[in-house]
C-alpha cells in the first residue's frame, strides 16, 4: 500500500524579495508516513516542521523534489477534503461556533443534513457542544485551539495533519485530544502530528521523526528509537547490595542494570541467595533525551549557519 | 460555486460593520432631504457625486486589504487547507465585494430616486448609472485584487490610483479611446456630472467592458497568486 504522506528529496528555499538573501528550510527532506498510523514530526523551533506540513497542504511550493498526499500531488485540491488540518496557533473567522463549523464544513463539500450530522459530531468530538451559540470572538485560546481541532474533523477525514494541536490546551483537555487522536487511529485514520510536547507524543505516536536544520536525522518506531541496545535494569528484594556492581536502593529494593545476555544469569544469582525479582525491564531512554541528543549539537549553530548571504 | 458563495457571504459579514457606517453616509444624506425638502437638487446633487466618488474609493479599499488581512490573522489557513482553489478563493472575496458594494449602491439608488426623483432626474436613467457605478466600483476592487497579489495594501492602491486614473487623465483631455481601457471613470462620469440623460449610449458597452475587464483581473490575480508562497509566519 503507498504512502498516505510521502516527500521526496524535498528542499524548500526561501528568498528575500531582491533574492539575494536565501534561507534553506528544508534540504533532501524525506519522509512516509503510512495509513492508520500516528506519526510524531519532531524537531527544534526553526527546523522546518511547518514548512514541510504548509508544503504537503500546498500553501507553498518545494524549490525542488516533490511529494504526494493520499495518492496525488501536494497541492492538489480535491484530495483536500480528504483531509483535516490544523494549523499552529490557529486563527478562525469570529462567528458563532456552530455557524463557523458549518462554514468550513460547507467549504469542505457538504451540505444539508449531511453537514449538521458532520458539524454536531465535530463539536462533540472536541466536546464543546455546550458552546455552539457563543461567538468564537469570546473564547480562550484554548477553546479556540478546540474549536480549529473541530473543523479539522468536521469533514470526517482519512489523514488528520496537526500542527501542534494541544499548546493552548488545560492538561484535561490534552488528555480528551490524545484520546481523540487513538480514537481516529481505532478509526482507520492517519494521524501526522506535529508537537514539541514529546511527552505526548510518546504517549501516542506509533512511529517518529526527528527533524534539525530541515533533515530528517531519525526516523523509525518509538521502541526501535528509546531503546539503549542490550542494557536491562532489574528490580529485586531481599538480596544484598553488593551483589551486583552498581546496584541501588530503592526503598527496601535494590535496582541494577546488566546486559541483556547477562540477564538470565543475574536472575539466578537473586534466587540462589533467597531474593525475589520484583521486575525485569529493557533499559529506555526518553524521548527527551532522544531528541536533545541529536538535536543539541545542531540547534547552536543552527540560524546562523542556513542564512547564506 | 457553493464555497464561492459561501466565502462571499463571509467576506460580506466579515466586512458588516465598515458597510454599516457606509451606509449612514446615505442614510444622512437620506436625512438631509427629509430636513429641508424644499431646497434645490444642486446640495443633495453635490453629495450624490460624493458619494459616487467614494463608493469606487472602497473598491480599492477592499481590494486591497481582503488578502492581507487573511494572510496576517492567519484565517487563509483554514480556509484554503479545505477542498477550495486559490481561484475559488479569490473570486469569493471578488464576490464579497460585489455583494458590499451592491447593497451600497442599492441603498444609494432608492436613496437617489426618493430625493432626486421629484426634480424630474430620469429614474430609469439612474438605476442604469448606479449598475454603471457597482460595475465601477467591481472593476476597481478586482485590478486592487490582483495588485494585492503580489503588493502590500498601500502599493496596490497606488497602483491601481495609477492603472485607473491614467485613462481618466487623459480622458478628461478628450481622449475618446482612454475612457474604455479600464473604464472606471468613463462609468462614473454620468453621475459625477450628474448627467441622467436618456439617451447615453456609449454606457451599455462599457458595462460589457467592465465586467470582462474585472472578469480579466480576477483570472490575473489567480494565476498570480496559486503561483506564491503562502508565507504565514506563526505568530
Amino acid at each position: 500500500m503507498p504512502p498516505v504522506l510521502e516527500y521526496e528529496r524535498i528542499m524548500k528555499e526561501y528568498r528575500s524579495w531582491t533574492g539575494r538573501r536565501r534561507i534553506r528550510a528544508l534540504e533532501d527532506f524525506s519522509l512516509a508516513v503510512e495509513r492508520g498510523e500516528i506519526f510524531g514530526f519532531l524537531g527544534p523551533n526553526g527546523a522546518g516542521k511547518s514548512t514541510a506540513i504548509h508544503l504537503a497542504m500546498g500553501f507553498m511550493k518545494p524549490s525542488a523534489g516533490k511529494g504526494r498526499m493520499l495518492g496525488k500531488p501536494f497541492g492538489h485540491v480535491a484530495t483536500r477534503r480528504r483531509i483535516g488540518f490544523l494549523a499552529e496557533n490557529v486563527a478562525l473567522y469570529h462567528r458563532r461556533a456552530g455557524a463557523a463549523l458549518r462554514f468550513y464544513g460547507g467549504l469542505s463539500g457538504l451540505h444539508g443534513q449531511a453537514l449538521t450530522r458532520a458539524a454536531t459530531a465535530a463539536m462533540q468530538a472536541v466536546d464543546m457542544q455546550a458552546e455552539v451559540g457563543r461567538n468564537l470572538a469570546q473564547f480562550s485560546r484554548g477553546m479556540v485551539q478546540r474549536m480549529g481541532l473541530a473543523q479539522a474533523l468536521v469533514n470526517d477525514p482519512e489523514l488528520l495533519i496537526l500542527d501542534e494541536p494541544t499548546s493552548a490546551l488545560d492538561p484535561a483537555a490534552r488528555v480528551a485530544v490524545r484520546e481523540l487522536l487513538l480514537r481516529c487511529r481505532d478509526q482507520g485514520k492517519t494521524v501526522f502530528l506535529s508537537s514539541h510536547l514529546l511527552s505526548e507524543v510518546e504517549l501516542v505516536c506509533d512511529r517518529v521523526a526527528i527533524l534539525s536544520r530541515g533533515r530528517v536525522v531519525r526516523t523509525g518506531t518509538l521502541n526501535d528509537m528509546l531503546e539503549i541496545t542490550g542494557q536491562v535494569e532489574i528490580v529485586a528484594e531481599q538480596v544484598p547490595l553488593t551483589l551486583f556492581a552498581g546496584a541501588a536502593m530503592d526503598g527496601s529494593r535494590v535496582r541494577f542494570l546488566v546486559r541483556g545476555n547477562e540477564q538470565r544469569r543475574a536472575i539466578e544469582r537473586v534466587w540462589a541467595t533467597g531474593g525475589e525479582v520484583v521486575s525485569v525491564n529493557p533499559v529506555r531512554r526518553s524521548l527527551e533525551e532522544l531528541f536533545l541528543e541529536l538535536t543539541r549539537d545542531r540547534t547552536e549553530d543552527d540560524r546562523a549557519d542556513r542564512g547564506v548571504s | 460555486m457553493r464555497a464561492v458563495l459561501l466565502l462571499a457571504a463571509n467576506f460580506a459579514r466579515e466586512q458588516r460593520w465598515p458597510l454599516f457606517f457606509l451606509l449612514l453616509w446615505v442614510l444622512g444624506w437620506a436625512l438631509f432631504g427629509l430636513v429641508d425638502p424644499e431646497r434645490g437638487p444642486e446640495d443633495a446633487l453635490m453629495i450624490f457625486r460624493q458619494l459616487a466618488v467614494y463608493s469606487v474609493t472602497f473598491g480599492v479599499f477592499f481590494g486591497s486589504s481582503a488578502i492581507q488581512a487573511d494572510q496576517r490573522s492567519r484565517r487563509v489557513l483554514a480556509v484554503l487547507s479545505k477542498g477550495i482553489s486559490r481561484q475559488q478563493y479569490l473570486l469569493g472575496l471578488l464576490a464579497g465585494m460585489g455583494l458590499v458594494l451592491g447593497i451600497f449602491c442599492l441603498c444609494m439608488g432608492f436613496t437617489a430616486t426618493w430625493l432626486l426623483g421629484r426634480f424630474g432626474v430620469h429614474l430609469a436613467s439612474l438605476w442604469l448609472g448606479m449598475l454603471a457605478l457597482w460595475t465601477a466600483c467591481l472593476l476597481t476592487a478586482s485590478l486592487t485584487l490582483a495588485m494585492s497579489t503580489f503588493l502590500p495594501p498601500l502599493f496596490s492602491a497606488i497602483a491601481t490610483g495609477t492603472f485607473a486614473g491614467i485613462p481618466a487623465l487623459l480622458a478628461l483631455r478628450g481622449d475618446v479611446v482612454s475612457k474604455f481601457v479600464i473604464p472606471v471613470y468613463g462609468l462614473v462620469e454620468p453621475l459625477i456630472a450628474s448627467d441622467f440623460a436618456p439617451a447615453w449610449h456609449a454606457r451599455p458597452l462599457l458595462l460589457l467592458l467592465g465586467w470582462v475587464e474585472a472578469a480579466v483581473f480576477w483570472i490575473i490575480a489567480s494565476w498570480i497568486f496559486s503561483r506564491r508562497d503562502l508565507a504565514v509566519a506563526a505568530e
